[in-house]
């Protein structure tokens, strides 16, 4: 029996992110919320080991104004109990202080696991931060970047990818494991998952709730905002050889090609 | 009065509008031109509990109402699967899983629900006659009691999806009309298994739904046994207005889907497309049509929403389903109009999808019942008119 956490975050779907035209400040509020993509590698990945393995999957969530449909959508992708803490103190939460609610949440309220499971990085800020910082809290080991997962007794053998090449590498349970979008391809629920999914339990939760009284944060975001690009309409005339000429002269000079 | 949606029906939305990333528009458009069954489609909406909607639980099915079998439908097309994915959910939903289990045997219940919400079979419905058109009391399919069953004999047309089915429910007659005792007297409805020489069936190359293809359909001396009856012999009135109802409701929301999938490619074409050196969408003879067009359809949608939610409580909506097939109908053709005028000639061009859709939509305003005799119901039952027939 192996029991799971998985960690989701409550982001915007990017895709249909627009700036403001004015301050090109992206509008936030104007596009629709999702649980992160990476976040439900991480539960099927979850849901996988359960079928294997048995055990429970528990799905925790912190962040501002967290919508209880996206986790009811964790839970009828298959988790068992979900824990919530949405608290309009977390909007400006960044990955050390998430991972700290995220850490006193589960001591509190999970009663045992014996592996984590986040993301490896959320679709909108992609700071790659709030799982290694979770592992550091709570004093265990983790593996990041991770391709594919199998469970041995008392540890997990992990697939990190490195770029060019791959690390398997084995951890001590309890672990913390941080997944992408190679590791699996994460299941749509049915319709009697979505049925099921009402009954579930999914406990909301302030920060005083799980004894947090301030959030601390290491990074300062002063602003975010899109980059204008200008498109600088260049029109090349000329014989077709002579056009292709000075149409590689202008990439090199614009150092969008190298020689 | 409360619109909120309960959670079941926006997940139910959501998964779908996922689902049906699976299946691209090239995908359908090849189903399309092809005339080619969506067999993918077929499986995974079967894997996914989709053609288990209404159909009750302990028959394998989710046990849940028109309201969502709506939904679903909508988003199907409104996801690019439009007519033909949203027919393929209406062939189980409503004519096997809403018409079966409200009206038929328990033999019958036990012997094709859970084949029909595991995908494993497929179901179509006969009504429409060469020689009778929509007046149901003019068919001339006939039932004779025989052998423990009945045999059927006759012929029926524009019968979709026949050539694939499994069994067909099929409307005929068991007194004559000349002795029945009333004039909906006289009508049944049965379950015919299709897979018996007395079935035949020749595909008719129509301008819609080509993917699903519709058939002519001879039964000669087709045998039914006694449990395949669908309610009461000589009252099949009765259960065929349920169907109707469900399927006005089942059209309407597929007419929805397709009204907004081609509205929101107009929409998207219009903000794109640069002419005059701005965008066409800036001008307001582009814009205002397609405003029009979404108030329509938003207003179709109200009405066919409140359709299914009196057809769930058991309640009369005949006036309210014809209403909805009526206007959805009407917005949706609107919408896709007003999508081949905002796209110019590449609304023409069969790889933009518009001309498809296009079709298909026209489609809803002649069958399975057309907006004339729609129009008849209302004059006469909802402001009591004089019958013109």
């Amino acid at each position: 029996m192996v029991d799971c956490v998985v960690c989701v975050k409550q982001t915007v779907d990017v895709n249909q992110l627009r700036p403001n035209p004015e301050t090109l400040e992206p509008e936030y509020s104007k596009a629709p919320a999702k649980i992160s993509d990476f976040d439900l590698n991480a539960l099927e990945e979850a849901l996988r080991i359960r079928e294997r393995h048995g055990g429970k999957v528990y799905v925790v969530c912190v962040g501002s104004n967290v919508q209880q449909l996206l986790i009811r959508e964790a839970l009828a992708m298959g988790a068992d109990e979900a824990y919530v803490v949405s608290d309009p103190a977390l909007s400006s939460a960044d990955g050390l202080a998430t991972a700290g609610v995220l850490a006193s949440l589960i001591k509190s309220k999970i009663p045992s696991w014996d592996l984590i499971l986040c993301g490896e990085a959320s679709v909108d800020e992609g700071a790659y931060q709030t799982g290694p910082r979770l592992a550091e809290i709570l004093n265990i080991p983790h593996v990041s970047y991770v391709t594919k997962l199998e469970l041995e007794e008392g540890y997990v053998k992990a697939w990190k990818g490195m770029g060019g090449s791959v690390h398997v590498v084995r951890a001590k349970t309890p672990v913390l494991v941080t997944v992408g979008l190679e590791i699996n391809t994460p299941r749509l629920p049915s319709l009697l998952m979505i049925r099921a999914a009402g009954k579930k339990p999914l406990n909301e939760l302030k920060l005083q709730d799980i004894g947090v009284t301030s959030l601390e944060n290491a990074v300062e975001t002063r602003r975010v905002k899109a980059v204008k690009v200008e498109r600088k309409k260049q029109v090349i005339e000329g014989e077709p050889e002579e056009v292709a000429q000075k149409l590689v002269e202008i990439l090199l000079q614009e150092g969008l090609v190298k020689k | 009065m409360n619109f909120d949606e309960n959670e079941d029906v926006i997940l139910l939305r959501r998964s779908i509008s996922e689902f049906m990333k699976r299946f691209t528009e090239e995908y359908w458009r090849r189903c399309d031109e092809n005339r080619e069954f969506p067999q993918e489609y077929w499986e995974a909406a079967a894997q996914s509990g989709l053609l288990a909607i209404t159909i009750p639980e302990e028959y394998g099915g989710a046990g849940l109402g028109m309201y969502e079998a709506a939904t679903a439908m909508m988003e199907v097309a409104r996801c690019g699967g439009g007519l033909a994915a949203g027919d393929l959910l209406m062939r189980t939903l409503v004519f096997g899983g809403v018409m079966i289990n409200r009206h038929g045997t328990k033999e019958a219940k036990e012997k094709y629900l859970p084949k029909l919400a595991s995908g494993r079979a497929i179901c179509s419905f006969a009504h429409t006659e060469p020689n009778a058109g929509v007046n149901t009391f003019d068919i001339q399919t006939r039932a004779e009691k025989r052998n423990g069953g009945y045999v059927v004999n006759g012929q029926k047309i524009w019968i979709t999806l026949a050539h694939k089915a499994d069994f067909i429910v099929t409307v005929v007659r068991t007194t004559p009309k000349e002795k029945a005792k009333s004039k909906t007297h006289g009508i049944s409805v049965m379950i015919i298994d299709t897979k018996q020489e007395g079935v035949k069936t020749f595909k008719i190359h129509g301008m819609a739904m080509r993917a699903l293809t519709s058939n002519t359909v001879y039964f000669e001396d087709a045998f039914v046994p006694e449990e395949n009856v669908i309610g009461e012999i000589d009252r099949g009135w009765t259960c065929l207005t349920t169907l109707f109802n469900a399927e006005r409701i089942s059209t309407s929301s597929i007419s929805l889907g397709c009204g907004e999938y081609v509205l929101n490619k107009a929409v998207d074409y219009a903000k794109n497309r640069i002419i005059f050196g701005r965008p066409i969408g800036s001008n307001q003879a582009i814009q205002f049509p397609l405003a029009e067009a979404k108030a329509e359809l938003e207003v179709a949608k109200l009405m066919t929403l409140k359709a299914a939610w009196l057809f769930d409580q058991g309640r009369d909506c005949a006036i309210e389903a014809n209403i909805a097939a009526l206007q959805a109908g009407r917005a949706a053709m609107k919408a896709a109009d007003r999508a081949i005028q905002t796209y110019g000639g590449m609304g023409f061009a069969l790889d933009n999808d518009i001309e498809r859709f296009y079709r298909d939509i026209r489609l809803f305003k002649t069958a399975p019942v057309p907006e004339e005799m729609v129009l008849n119901l209302i004059a006469t039952k909802l402001l009591q008119l004089p019958r013109s027939f």
